[in-house]
């Protein structure tokens, strides 16, 4: 299930959140879990045994790390155990026929049949929550989760189960056991939902038909312009597709007392790619920090392996995104800018003005989107010869000039809101103290009731509604 | 250490307050001014999703909508029984590889399956995704879905995108823009999305088949061909000045048609250039709301056609001007979710003794569906949101007119001519006006399976008319099963 749906709004959401509040404290751990299992089963149930069986096998570890505290050599063939075991069903529902296709069959003679398997939702997003709480609990980051049902109830939190933000069991360790909903989070969290469902039904949504439009053109028949537009589009859905996303899980999160970290912040802004990387999906950054990068080494060690970690890491970074190859190739792409930036670039970038460091960040990511979004290289290649007038059809044309003229005030919207300016003047205007606070106070409502109608009325009549994430 | 701790004991200083504590006072202090807009925006948010929650459903399921003139989806099953099904259906398919997932998936190993997990349901219910179901029927089944679908235009047009759902607001009218519909089946089985030059095909494929027949034809039988814009050929000049008309592939469209017929000797009729002429000059040629030509608009065509036949068409003031409604809202209205011209007047063209006239319409077995005094079923139109479906269409009001076979004599008042009229749509507005020159038999080839010689054999025959509109002459090649039936007809009667 995803959020932008009418079911979950008006349906699903009715029945979690009524019953939440209808059960006392020590039951909502065991409705979250439960509604959060419906949440998942919805679209494929039969996946629910894989999730059962993931829970039950890193409470089981986590349990053993914890019991043998002292006896360091059990409490690592706990963490080892759940470490490989997760790795492995993440690894053959999203890896073995890439795997195997792609590499394998590669030699001559060698032909193994694929699965094709359709991959769990969320599976990238919940294996990597539930290593982190045995790998806190190993480290000695989180106590302990003596019952099944909150442990279950973190690793399938329907708010963040099937697109990030990936949590750490130590963020949300103290929520999980004992949490406050109050009406001022109740209230923050309606708001970050409805700025969430607006990104995604009103802007990501929107820009994403117009990307697929200049996407499905055929080769010879886009222009230069008409390619570059695209590709700025596809960056724009992304970027208010996933933050949105996190947006509608850190409401939800609050809706329920809980608290999780920001997962965007305005990554657009940012002046380098290693800024870019502080800003953008800060979820997973943190976690490969946490887990891999530190754990080889970090910085803390010879240039040699500080290159090397970074190079791991990023490799990393690009296959946990997807099975295949442009992945890959996006990942290390992003590995070696950032080991230039290390290396030199930063302190090259920080003699010129701001602007070019700005211009030199957008389309180091801008050409990283490219990578990131055609699976089919040739396809891609193709794209990309577009963008400097190989085979294209000429610089411009009219239906450019339509496409960008009745777009503008939309896509004005859209720059405005990749800045920190819309919250900003929001705090300013809300929690002000003389008069234009209280009107703003009795406006926010009004608007909130508003975007419902037009965000509902989107829903209703759209054909449009991608889920982009099914292949991480 | 524990000097320090008694020095500021015995001497505390007057600290100022760091600023951050201070902004976080504030902070507290705001949070609780703003507890009464906490609470409001809480009963906002609440109550909407509750609203429309439970009115989703007490408000009963309706079958079609209006509107959108479509079925609507009904409630999906969603039984315990169900969930076992599908969930053993999917067991069943994880243990297979790919290509055997594929060929299991295929309509062709249905029966197989069938058998094989004896269930009673379809192909398409066995292998839905109840999620997927939900979710349909949630959006079609919505309360209010019309008044939210206007809201979601309403914003479109407040946006300045002068679009909603490909179709664009050219002042009063609703224009669907130039899109190419229909996917192609390659050999290896996979589909994808037809282009322009699909579609150009098709229309080069189509001439193919029509200049068959005229090779074949008798000489004592004349054929035409008139093929009808659509709204974004004709109303041009409303188009707003920006919008890429010449990039699109319209302009494409026609020239193939032209070079196509030329090349072929294929008599066509160019009535393209007289509407999108007499809607320049503002004559109401288009419907606002509508893909179809207005009776004006099929008057106009109707002169084209019976001048390049020979003949001479009625003056317009011999035509008595009849309005069958002043509230169509027709297909482009469906799709965009609101207009901005108001709704539609459809016009029926009386004349005199018309009532004389019966137009027949039968299925592709001969069975009589429905017979009409004239040319109009006023009756079973008027109330429904289909009204195009006035001009020759049944007592079953879901066709709009679109019947396998209609015949339309005068009943032998006079000794006429027969015309067969190979038609989609646009060619039911037409009948009326042609209705007055020959006996007419009107064939759908999108209907009708049956054979023709029963038609090609009437010794009175003696003119055939295919009208389409370029929408389904671009992507529709149904027009050969007129061909496959009438050249093997004539080709074995000139042995």
């Amino acid at each position: 299930m995803v959020f932008s749906t009418l079911e979950f709004l008006f349906l699903y959401l009715i029945v979690a959140l009524g019953f939440y509040y209808l059960f006392p404290r020590k039951w909502r751990n065991v409705w979250l879990l439960v509604i959060s299992l419906v949440f998942y089963g919805w679209g494929e149930p039969i996946y629910l045994f894989l999730m059962i069986f993931t829970i039950i096998v890193d409470y089981i570890c986590g349990f053993m790390v914890d019991k043998y505290r002292d006896d360091k050599k059990k409490a690592k063939t706990a963490l080892v155990v759940s470490v490989i075991l997760n790795l492995a069903i993440l690894g053959f529902f999203k890896y073995y026929d890439f795997i195997v296709g792609s590499i394998i069959n590669k030699i001559p003679g060698v032909n193994i049949p694929l699965l094709g398997l359709s991959l769990p939702i969320g599976i990238s997003f919940y294996t990597f929550q539930a290593l982190s709480y045995v790998i806190d609990v190993y480290r000695g980051d989180a106590s302990v989760q003596k019952k099944i049902t909150s442990f279950g109830a973190y690793v399938t939190l329907f708010p963040q189960l099937i697109a990030g933000p990936i949590v750490r069991y130590k963020d949300v360790d103290d929520a999980l056991n004992e949490r406050t909903e109050t009406v001022d989070l109740f209230a923050s969290g309606i708001r970050t939902f409805m700025a969430g469902l607006a990104k995604k039904i009103l802007l990501a949504n929107v820009v994403g038909e117009l990307w697929s439009n200049i996407r499905a053109v055929p080769m010879g028949e886009r222009t230069v312009l008409a390619a570059w537009v695209g590709i700025i589009f596809y960056s724009l859905q992304l970027y208010f597709d996933f933050s949105a996303y996190s947006d509608m899980a850190i409401g939800l999160g609050k809706m329920m007392g809980f608290r999780f970290l920001e997962n965007f912040n305005y990554p657009y802004i940012a002046d380098s790619i290693t800024d870019f990387w502080r800003r953008w999906h800060m979820s997973l950054s943190t976690w490969f920090r946490d887990n891999v990068y530190f754990p080889l080494g970090g910085s803390r060690c010879s240039l040699f392996k500080t290159y090397r970690n970074l190079f791991v890491v990023w490799m990393l970074t690009g296959i946990w995104h997807g099975a295949y190859w442009n992945y890959i190739l996006w990942g290390v792409f992003y590995g070696v800018i950032l080991m230039m930036e290390k290396g030199f670039l930063l302190k090259w970038l920080e003699k010129i003005p701001k602007f070019f460091r700005h211009v030199y960040t957008l389309i180091i990511v801008l050409f990283g989107w490219l990578i990131f979004v055609f699976e089919n290289t040739s396809e891609g290649w193709a794209y990309v010869k577009n963008m400097f007038g190989v085979g294209a059809a000429g610089f411009a044309n009219s239906a450019d000039a339509y496409l960008i003229l009745r777009n503008l005030l939309f896509i004005a919207i859209m720059i405005l809101a990749c800045t920190p300016l819309p919250k900003k003047l929001f705090y300013k205007l809300y929690f002000n103290e003389n008069k234009t606070g209280k009107i703003w106070r009795v406006l926010v409502p009004v608007g909130c009731a508003a975007l419902l109608v037009v965000c509902t009325a989107y829903m209703v009549d759209s054909s449009f509604n991608p889920f982009l994430y099914f292949r991480f | 250490m524990e000097n320090k701790e008694n020095m500021t004991k015995v001497a505390p200083k007057p600290k100022k307050k760091p600023e951050a504590e201070i902004l976080l006072d504030r902070q507290i202090e705001m949070r609780k001014k703003s507890r009464g807009t906490d609470i409001t925006i809480i009963s906002v948010f609440c109550a909407f999703i509750l609203f429309f929650g439970i009115a989703f459903f007490v408000i009963p399921d309706k079958a079609i909508s209006k509107t959108e003139n479509r079925a609507l989806k009904q409630a999906p099953d969603l039984s315990f029984s169900r969930i076992v099904s599908d969930l053993k259906r999917d067991l069943r398919m994880m243990t297979m590889t790919e290509s055997e997932k594929a060929e299991y998936r295929s309509e062709a190993n249905w029966d197989n399956v069938k058998a094989a997990v004896g269930t009673d349901k379809s192909y398409n219910d066995y292998f839905a995704v109840f999620s997927d179901e939900i979710g349909d029927y949630y959006a079609d089944q919505f309360p209010f879905r019309d008044q939210l679908r206007a809201v979601k235009a309403a914003t479109e047009i407040a946006l300045l995108k002068r679009e909603s759902n490909d179709v664009l607001f050219a002042g009063k009218y609703l224009v669907k823009k130039d899109t190419v519909s229909g996917v192609v089946i390659e050999e290896d089985g996979s589909t994808r999305a037809r282009t322009s030059e699909d579609a150009k095909e098709t229309i080069k494929e189509n001439v193919r088949m029509i200049s068959g027949i005229e090779k074949y034809l008798p000489d004592n039988i004349d054929i035409r061909t008139a093929i009808a814009g659509r709204t974004v050929d004709v109303a041009r000049s409303a188009l707003p000045a920006i919008f890429p008309y010449a990039t699109t592939h319209a302009d494409e469209y026609w020239q193939t048609l032209k070079e196509a017929a030329e090349g072929s000797g294929v008599t066509t009729v160019d009535i393209r250039d007289t509407l999108q002429n007499r809607f320049a000059a503002g004559e109401y040629v288009c419907y606002k709301t509508d893909h179809h030509w207005t009776s004006l608009g099929a008057y106009y065509a109707y002169c084209d056609i019976i001048r390049s036949f020979g003949g001479e068409p009625y003056a317009l003031d011999q035509f008595r001007r009849e309005v069958f409604t002043k509230k169509f809202t027709g297909t482009t209205y469906a799709k965009a979710g609101a207009c901005f011209g108001g709704m539609d007047t459809i016009e029926l063209f009386r004349f005199d003794g018309d009532e004389n006239y019966t137009s027949t319409i039968t299925d592709s077995y001969g069975n009589v569906l429905t017979t009409l005094r004239a040319f109009y079923n006023q009756d079973v139109y008027r109330d429904i949101n289909d009204k195009y479906g006035v001009f020759i269409g049944s007592d079953r009001s879901g066709d709009g007119g679109n019947n396998a076979v209609t015949i339309v004599t005068d009943n032998g008042q006079t000794q006429r001519e027969k015309m067969i009229l190979i038609k989609d749509s646009f060619g039911n507005s037409l009948v009326p006006f042609l209705a007055r020159h020959y006996d007419l038999i009107v064939l759908d080839m999108r209907v009708y399976t049956g054979d023709m010689e029963e038609f090609l054999s009437d010794p009175a025959l003696s003119h055939i008319l295919v009208a389409y509109n370029m929408e389904t002459f671009m992507n529709d090649e149904n027009i050969s099963n007129a061909a496959l039936r009438i050249i093997p007809y004539f080709r074995s009667q000139s042995n």
